[in-house]
């Protein structure tokens, strides 16, 4: 189990080991600094994860030493050897009751495929020197959560050294991603589990779809928050900016949709799985073949419950009516595709969140009412939860606008905002210490 | 450096400020935290290692505690404040045997006391005058009464001893506390102190003469001039014990009994009352018949047993001092599942039973009854079960049926004329 202050928005990390680490790297030469991310990295994995640090090491020494450009053979050992390992970790989580995948696995192990794949395919031209294959792997902004990013894309111009100005915003990226995670996921988290504790069977339709939008919301500022931390942290240590994210809610579909969404990810199963199948380019059946394979691939990859599964089923159906179906509909009525966005994919994500079947059909049955009522539904449930968290909600929903986050991009050299954001901040880390302070805050009865 | 002018729409030049201010403010704030954590913040040790300086501070803001106030002039005043803040939260957390719960609790002024003590012997009074009319059982009752009352209570084992077998409670407190297994979990530091046994003293404050009651079951009319506090449990119950047309409710999520008169309470009265109220104010609106306390869970972690019963003991002294004609009702702090128990040193079983156990002692049977709802909703080795909670230590909404018919089935009745007569043999 991970403590949480090690974690980007705990204590430990942000006031303790992140600026001890970043004192160390500007101490070491610039080329000699992929070898401090990479010590540094492996050092705060082993904190993190002890039990599967050996794992992350093996997997890193068999793709950085034995890789060769160009060639299919080794192309193909280490590839499979990475999806095997991956496999096997995620088939002991379903067997071994109680056990849990080794953190980031799932996130580094498509980083060395990534790799590998583009050394055969002359993307990536030259094999790099050990360090700086090895730093590309396990670089601890990257480590436990991604984003997947490519080796070329990393890589290009010159590394590991940040002016004031790319530190600067970096600095401004941590701050903010900080801020989305504990004010605005974090509490949208205890809505989410306050619902749980009712009881799916006893909450009422409104409270349902408020749940629906609760974790949606959730799962996209802890996410989206997690990958500004990520970027700003690698900004600050010389790397470009990698955009995970690119307001997603404003999107004209669903399929648009998941080309805004962990758009790392997106990218990896369109450049190593979509494309090298064929892609759109054979016709229909081709096309409809291809995209199976890449949402099964998706949904596998998400989790080890069969509701992953069932949400990459409902995805996959969303994209084939849009794409094939209903495509001069939507071509008319753009609207349609926004309605999409807005009301079936809050839904997606409640298959996302539940794990257990018998408890998602049920809320599905609340969200839906049409085959009865609840047990026991309290109508008045949803007030309290939205008194709780209607300013997260509000600002939720307003962060969504692309205007305003473009606003505050256009303006982020704005001396006014940086304070607003400076405040912000420390507020957020006020969260953070009042609610670990108290060790049993997490009982909270 | 270039300064940039505001309105200046060419944004090629920035002022790096970030970079600077975020470390600057950090050290700062944590120099301060640091330097004053014996001063004003009370705190004897801050671990650098792990513990940035600042988050005394931030924690001395949660407490009311402003850096900005603490000027030379305004120092002293502002050090009283913390010191009771903060001796509020650290008597609490102390494990010395000073159970010093009081700061946390607002003084009563002591002309309330005296009044109180008034309407109390009012209220013994009312109470022989009734049981006057059922001579014969009256006199046996107080033999009874008197031999129990010299004997004591049965003792509760030893604090160590975790080995536990079903605690028998004198006969008129009621239902038994439920037996508890060993989980192996239990953390000694939540124990009371080694040679201390919670004693039943109830003299001078509750009726020492009347007749006994037992359990029995009511309809939902009996509780219309109910009020039931205590914390989410209760707060659950409120929103799906389908009481709420009856009962008056209190509560609030994590509320400790240390804290009980001084937060806020949600409250919801019969006919769709809604509102926030502190518990002073509640216990001031009406006059009631009964009054439920289910509390606990929350402070398992901090203080250890005999803080807790002491607290609790001058709660109820409390209660009693507000509404003097009204039933107490300890209802017994509901266990955890099996999942939660055997997995957490502090929120398990073995301590919940510990804690219920002492305060069942405080019972009397006359106008104080321990109510343990447990055996409704746990399996036979005192575990919460598992399908009635999705969280491991809450009912869900669908599982309040059960507690609703305890309630109702387990209301204390004094004994009357038309009990059999082998009934009354028992008082």
């Amino acid at each position: 189990m991970t403590e949480s202050s090690l974690l980007f928005s705990g204590i430990v990390f942000l006031f303790r080991l992140l600026p001890a680490f970043i004192i160390i790297y500007l101490l070491t030469p610039q080329r000699y600094r992929s070898i401090s991310m990479f010590f540094g990295s492996l050092i705060y994995y082993a904190a993190i994860e002890p039990h599967f640090v050996w794992i992350l090491l093996l997997l890193v020494m068999l793709n950085a030493l034995l890789a060769a450009p160009r060639s299919r053979w080794r192309m193909l050992l280490l590839v499979s050897l990475d999806v095997a390992l991956l496999a096997a970790a995620k088939i002991r989580c379903v067997t071994a009751q109680g056990a849990a995948l080794p953190v980031g696995i799932s996130f580094y192990v498509f980083k060395m495929i990534s790799f590998q794949a583009d050394l055969y395919t002359g993307r990536l031209e030259q094999k790099p020197s050990f360090f700086q294959a090895a730093e590309y792997f396990v670089m601890f902004p990257q480590l436990l959560q991604g984003p997947i990013a490519g080796y070329g894309e990393l890589y290009s111009g010159n590394t590991h050294k940040a002016g004031i100005r790319e530190a600067e915003e970096g600095v401004s990226l941590l701050m903010t991603g900080v801020c989305m995670k504990v004010l605005l996921a974090d509490q949208l988290g205890l809505m989410w589990e306050q619902i749980r504790r009712i009881g799916y069977e006893s909450i009422s339709t409104p409270l349902a779809w408020l749940g629906a939008y609760g974790y949606s919301f959730r799962l996209y500022y802890d996410f989206w928050g997690y990958s500004l931390m990520a970027a700003g942290m690698l900004m600050i240590f010389g790397f470009p900016y990698v955009e995970n994210f690119r307001h997603p809610y404003a999107a004209r579909g669903v399929a648009d949709f998941y080309r805004r969404w962990h758009i790392t990810l997106g990218r990896f199963f369109r450049d190593y799985v979509y494309i090298p199948l064929g892609g759109s380019r054979n016709g229909v059946a081709r096309a409809v073949r291809n995209l199976f394979v890449v949402w099964l691939l998706t949904g596998l990859w998400h989790g080890q419950s069969i509701n992953f599964l069932i949400w990459a089923a409902v995805l996959l159906a969303l994209i084939l009516w849009e794409k094939f179906i209903a495509y001069t509909l939507l071509q008319k009525f753009p609207i349609l595709g926004r309605l999409h966005v807005w009301i079936l994919i809050p839904v997606t994500w409640v298959i996302f969140a539940i794990h257990d079947p018998v408890l998602l059909k049920c809320y599905m049955t609340r969200l839906f009412p049409f085959f009865g009522n609840g047990i026991n539904v309290n109508p008045q449930d949803w007030r309290k939860p939205l008194e709780g968290c209607g300013v997260e909600l509000a600002v939720s929903v307003a962060l969504l606008v692309p205007a305003v986050s473009g606003f505050a991009c256009r303006h982020k050299d704005n001396v006014i905002l940086k304070l607003v954001l400076f405040a912000l901040f420390w507020f957020a880390i006020y969260r953070v210490v009042i609610s670990s302070s108290n060790p049993f805050m997490y009982l909270n009865f | 450096m270039e300064m940039k002018k505001s309105g200046d729409k060419k944004q090629h030049k920035s002022v790096p400020i970030l970079i600077w201010l975020l470390p600057l403010s950090a050290i700062a704030m944590s120099l301060f935290g640091y330097l004053e954590a014996d001063g004003v913040y009370h705190r004897s040790e801050v671990d650098l290692l792990k513990t940035p300086g600042f988050t005394v501070v931030l924690e001395g803001v949660r407490d009311g505690i402003y850096p900005f106030t603490l000027l030379p002039a305004k120092e002293q005043e502002a050090d009283k404040a913390g010191a009771e803040a903060l001796s509020a939260k650290e008597s609490v957390k102390q494990q010395e045997a000073d159970g010093s719960g009081d700061k946390a609790l607002p003084a009563e002024e002591p002309k309330k006391e005296q009044k109180a003590d008034e309407a109390g012997e009012e209220a013994h009074k009312a109470r022989t005058e009734i049981t006057v009319k059922t001579e014969g059982v009256e006199t046996k009752a107080e033999e009874k009464s008197e031999s129990i009352s010299e004997s004591g209570p049965d003792s509760v084992s030893e604090s160590i001893d975790v080995d536990m077998t079903v605690y028998e409670v004198p006969e008129e407190s009621g239902c038994p506390v439920f037996g508890a297994y060993d989980y192996g979990n239990a953390s000694a530091q939540y124990r009371g102190p080694a040679d201390w046994s919670p004693e039943k003293n109830t003299e001078g404050m509750f009726a020492a003469t009347g007749p006994f009651y037992e359990l029995g079951e009511v309809d939902e009319s009996y509780f219309a001039d109910a009020l039931y506090i205590g914390d989410s449990r209760v707060d659950g119950l409120c929103d799906y014990g389908d009481l709420e047309d009856y009962a008056t409710f209190a509560c609030r999520d994590s509320l400790t009994i240390y804290k009980l008169f001084d937060e806020s309470l949600r409250f919801s009265g019969p006919g769709g009352i809604r509102g926030y109220a502190s518990l002073s104010e509640i216990l001031s609106f009406r006059s009631y018949g009964k009054i439920y306390l289910q509390i606990g869970i929350n402070e398992v972690g901090t203080g250890n047993t005999k803080q807790f019963y002491e607290e609790y003991q001058k709660v109820l002294m409390k209660l009693r001092a507000a509404q003097p004609l009204a039933d107490l009702y300890i209802d017994g702090i509901m266990h955890v599942t099996a999942s939660r128990s055997s997995s957490d040193p502090v929120l398990n079983n073995v301590n919940i039973v510990e804690r219920n156990r002492a305060i069942s002692t405080l019972a009397n049977g006359r106008d104080i009854f321990y109510i343990d709802m447990n055996p409704v909703v746990c399996d036979e080795k005192g575990n919460l079960l598992s399908e009635l909670s999705m969280d491991n230590a809450h009912l869900k909404a669908s599982a309040h049926s059960h507690w609703r018919e305890f309630l109702l089935t387990h209301a204390a009745l004094k004994q009357t004329a038309f009990l059999p007569a082998e009934g009354r043999e028992r008082f």
